[in-house]
């Protein structure tokens, strides 16, 4: 198996990747992330939301605080703070941004039953 | 939504309840004292199984019901009824209330006690609390964790040796009891003794329930004791 010049294993690495990319609020962190300067912090649960007028905003907010931010922190991803609660980018943002990147590009490739607006909301994904 | 994404939300909002305040107001993270991704999997999992933790001044069971027990007393969407961990089993259904004499029993027991199934590295179906003593390893670990007591626990030197006992105790339905070396969680070898019986359903082997009991603090006169007992009879 092949190693990454840290010593972590490239393969754990896919598929802690894919693992934090299966929440539909991790993808969206990203992507805004993504769109957004590279060192500016952003509100949330503002940009965890997928669509204002479907969801809880204090409900993500505490799926945030208990679950995403954490998982997405422990693999240096992202970094964020309780207060003022915000998110920016982490040491290893380059990794889900890759991903996320190529996602959104090859998105008119995507067949119908992988409807696009589950990857992320529309209007941050195009 | 399916259940699994709602149950991060209802622990905290258990959690909140059983301190008197709302979710967003929960003093630590969740997840500083363990992995979110666990409990989803249990609520995910569909088998008779729940998960246990400790979180500041409480402890939470979830079942793979999703439902969720603060300090043995059941929450649904953060309020407070009237079941008790004392009235049920791990199935979600009101049971006997002598169930957790039961569970508390099994953990003061000098000894861990499982029963797994009668496949490679067998797969571990019951496992004792107090396992975590023996192994390192909480008893979901071997559940829905991915840890494989026969692959992950035994010394590979062992396993031939460890596979014949059981192997023979199948072929002659009599009890097993063979000496091994057990590594831990955290590296650590032990010499354990293991004394074993094969359950079968007709003539087919289905299940092996048994007790290790972890040999490193014997003195030497015992630990030879013990070896003897094993060498002279060692299916019995």
């Amino acid at each position: 198996m092949m190693e990454t010049p840290d010593g972590g294993v490239v393969q754990d690495r896919w598929e802690q990747l894919l693992r934090l990319l299966s929440a539909r609020p991790r993808r969206q962190i990203v992507v805004s992330l993504l769109d957004a300067p590279a060192d500016q912090r952003l509100p949330l649960p503002a940009v965890a939301l997928t669509s204002p007028s479907q969801a809880d905003p204090e409900r993500i907010a505490v799926e945030l605080r208990h679950h995403h931010l954490p998982a997405l922190a422990s693999a240096d991803y992202i970094r964020w703070e309780h207060e003022p609660f915000c998110v920016r980018r982490g040491p290893r943002f380059s990794e889900p941004a890759a991903v996320m990147r190529l996602f959104q590009e090859s998105v008119d490739q995507l067949p119908e039953t992988l409807e696009q607006e589950w990857l992320v909301e529309a209007h941050e994904s195009s | 939504m399916s259940r699994h994404n709602e149950i991060i939300y209802e622990v905290v909002a258990a959690l909140a309840a059983a301190n008197g305040t709302d979710p967003g107001s929960l003093e630590y993270t969740l997840a500083d004292y363990v992995d979110p991704t666990m409990i989803e999997r249990v609520v995910a999992s569909n088998t008779a199984t729940e998960l246990s933790f400790q979180v500041p001044g409480h402890e939470v069971t979830v079942t793979a019901d999703a439902e969720v027990f603060i300090d043995g007393i059941s929450y649904r969407t953060g309020r407070r009824s009237p079941i008790s961990t004392s009235e049920r089993s791990v199935d979600g259904n009101r049971e006997m209330p002598d169930q957790r004499q039961l569970q508390r029993f099994f953990t003061n027991l000098p000894c861990t006690v499982y029963q797994s199934r009668n496949e490679a590295g067998w797969p571990i179906e019951f496992i004792s609390g107090n396992c975590h003593e023996l192994t390192g390893y909480e008893p979901n670990a071997f559940i829905i964790g991915g840890v494989n007591f026969g692959f992950d626990l035994i010394h590979p030197d062992d396993c031939d040796r460890v596979d014949a006992a059981v192997d023979a105790a199948i072929e002659s339905e009599s009890p097993f009891s063979v000496m091994y070396r057990l590594q831990t969680a955290d590296g650590v070898e032990k010499n354990v003794i293991e004394i074993g019986m094969p359950l079968f359903d007709g003539s087919e082997p289905l299940s092996i329930v048994g007790a290790i009991v972890d040999l490193t603090d014997m003195n030497q006169e015992q630990a030879q004791a013990v070896s003897s007992l094993e060498q002279a009879n060692p299916h019995k």
